[in-house]
């Protein structure tokens, strides 16, 4: 799975080593460590969604499938009305499939900054594909039991974010919260990971919560499976896959 | 009865000035009258156009809608619901819309339109959708053969689209539940030219625009047209008592097109008062011409005035008799200019003024200036007529009052 809801989660964690070079050597270690704990090679999971706006509140079961960041496939299992809704990403490219009407629509650059599946996802969420690390510059903040890496973009990074802080639990390295701010600095949605569960000896948080915080809601996103190093490759990632009816 | 008969007398002196006189009052008050005729003719027939066409009367919404419309605020609608509501006294016709936006799909382009659902049957019966199809055919509510609905595009979509009638549209867009929203229709009709209002809509049975939104038993409006748009607070008061007693428990709101079509009726409302500015130069141009009049006619009677006042006349009865003298005439011009003024109003009422080019709005042709006969268009200008009378005979009115009889009297 994880690459495209991890990705949207985990972006921030997802920090490459490269560029290290402006950053202080310590943050950029802690998020590389928390990289690697997300960046597998490949991976497949089930998860569900489930979603509290003012207006409705729905869950969704999903099944994933990813290649690094720049290869995934998600496809919906339940609810029954909408099995197959299928999200493929390639690179910087991304279609939806509707089995409905049998069409593939390519998500336009337009329709990035709305909501993916009616969560508080957008697509632009899903579609990051170059890590924070690149983009943003990172300092470390220490408390008793915790780190805070504070994320500033630089000035080349095209970005909807002014600032982003990840809080990490020094016990095990592992992420508590995500809070995203926008340019005036007031804090616009916060991510909140739990429930520490260990998958194919990988242990991370297999819960995630993204809390909006100019209206009433959150979408919690739960791995049911996960699984890494599994087999496959870029030919899986494909228009044709993606209409497959399941 | 006296003081009358004296007027009269006096009016009656010089005929010929007093005939002139009476034409000039009869011509402001004639012009007058026929200019609020077309006048609110006009704007009466535009907004009894606008409403059906749009808004309706009154509507019922959840509270709020009809100022920031959302998706999630829906109404309960059903045949009975509509059926109960076109029952109620003064109720003509009764429908219900779902209202949102979509992007809709060709074979390869997309486009953002607004999407409509209206019941097909009521809908036809109340507004002049109908009236628009360009070309194809206006919804049946069926679904074919093929279980696809029928859907009817405004011209701009299709052309940018790239669809016909017959063709395959699809519409994505996201439900009421959170859930994506997607369907296939079958296109029955264009609506109107590619310049109209509707033309990025696409309308939708009402029961296909339920399902594509998620929305089963609801609707956003409930469209109520009454008798006509002057009715519509009176309406309004009366239904909202009706959804009161129909859902006790909710707060549904029956608002007059007045309030939903706040701006269109605000700017309606500035056009016809910057109207009325015209005749009320028309008035004050009358006015000074017949005070000219009158206050020869005074002067002309110095001396007489002067004997009157000599022989213990009070200056108050003085002042009476030339205003009385000043209504008579106003009253004779208003009675002749009713006489002439009705056939005239009936005239633009019953036939009116071709325009030099008909307006067309949304594929309603509109190629007359009408006229309106109602008590207004002749009450209002006698009132103007009998109050600018009034006031233009203070002045000469005065004079006469304040003459010294010494003085006048050497004028004889």
């Amino acid at each position: 799975m994880r690459h495209l809801l991890a990705c949207l989660m985990a972006i921030p964690l997802l920090l490459s080593p490269a560029l290290a070079e402006q950053n202080d050597p310590k943050a950029v270690e802690l998020l590389e460590r928390i990289d690697q704990l997300y960046q597998q090679d490949s991976a497949h999971a089930t998860l569900s969604m489930n979603i509290v706006t003012p207006d409705y509140e729905r869950s969704l079961k999903l099944e994933s499938w990813s290649i690094g960041l720049d290869y995934s496939l998600i496809r919906v299992l339940e609810p029954r009305k909408e099995r197959g809704v299928s999200t493929l990403k390639r690179e910087n490219e991304m279609w939806n499939y509707l089995p409905k009407i049998r069409k593939v629509v390519k998500v336009p650059p337009s329709m990035m900054m709305s909501s993916w599946m009616g969560s508080d996802f957008t697509n632009d969420d899903l579609m990051r594909e170059t890590s924070w690390v690149e983009e943003y510059t990172v300092t470390l903040e220490e408390t008793d039991d915790l780190y805070i890496l504070d994320l500033t973009p630089k000035e080349q990074t095209v970005t909807v974010w002014g600032r982003m802080e990840v809080t990490i639990r020094q016990s095990d390295l592992l992420p508590v919260t995500q809070k995203y701010f926008d340019e005036d600095g007031s804090l616009k949605r916060v991510m909140e990971f739990s429930d520490v569960t260990t998958f194919d000896d990988v242990t991370l948080p297999a819960t995630m919560t993204l809390i909006p915080q100019d209206e009433e809601g959150h979408t919690r996103i739960t791995y049911e499976a996960l699984e890494f190093n599994v087999d496959l490759d870029e030919s899986f990632f494909t228009l044709q896959n993606l209409r497959k009816r399941i | 009865m006296l003081m009358l008969k004296l007027a009269f007398r006096n009016i009656l002196r010089n005929r010929r000035r007093t005939i002139l006189t009476i034409l000039s009052m009869f011509g402001g008050y004639v012009l007058m009258s026929v200019q609020l005729s077309v006048t609110e003719g006009s704007y009466d027939q535009m907004l009894e156009f606008y409403t059906k066409d749009t808004t309706g009367h009154v509507q019922i919404t959840t509270p709020g809608f009809v100022e920031r419309p959302t998706l999630y605020k829906s109404v309960p609608v059903s045949e009975d619901i509509m059926s109960a509501l076109s029952e109620q006294p003064d109720v003509q016709a009764v429908t219900a819309r779902i209202e949102s936006s979509a992007l809709a799909y060709g074979d390869t382009k997309s486009f953002p339109v607004e999407v409509k659902g209206v019941h097909p049957g009521r809908e036809a019966d109340l507004s002049y959708l109908a009236d628009k199809v360009s070309e194809g055919d206006y919804l049946t509510g069926d679904p074919d053969s093929d279980g696809y609905y029928e859907a009817m595009i405004g011209a701009q979509a299709a052309r940018q689209l790239n669809l016909g009638i017959g063709d395959e549209l699809v519409l994505i867009s996201q439900g009421a539940d959170g859930s994506l929203a997607n369907d296939l229709y079958r296109i029955s009709a264009i609506l109107g030219q590619p310049e109209d209002a509707e033309a990025r809509w696409v309308v939708l049975p009402l029961a296909a625009a339920q399902a594509f939104y998620v929305m089963p038993g609801e609707a956003h409006r409930l469209i109520v047209l009454g008798r006509n748009h002057h009715q519509a607070r009176t309406l309004e008061t009366q239904l909202q008592n009706w959804v009161d007693n129909r859902w006790p428990e909710s707060d549904y709101r029956a608002t007059a097109w007045q309030d939903v079509a706040k701006d269109f009726y605000r700017t309606m409302q500035a056009d016809k008062e910057g109207g009325q500015v015209t005749l009320y130069i028309l008035v004050f141009l009358v006015c000074i011409g017949v005070l000219n009049t009158v206050l020869m006619s005074v002067m002309e009677r110095t001396g007489e005035f002067g004997v009157l006042k000599a022989i213990g006349t009070s200056p108050s009865r003085l002042f009476w008799l030339i205003v009385l003298e000043t209504l008579v005439l106003a009253f004779s011009a208003c009675v002749i200019g009713v006489l002439a003024a009705w056939p005239i109003n009936a005239w633009f009422t019953a036939v009116g003024i071709e325009m030099a080019e008909p307006m067309e709005i949304s594929g309603i042709v509109f190629s007359h200036y009408k006229g309106q006969l109602s008590w207004y268009v002749f009450a209002y200008p006698a009132v103007v007529i009998l109050l600018a009378a009034v006031i233009i005979a203070l002045m000469p009115g005065l004079r006469a009052a304040r003459i010294v009889p010494v003085d006048a009297m050497r004028t004889l």
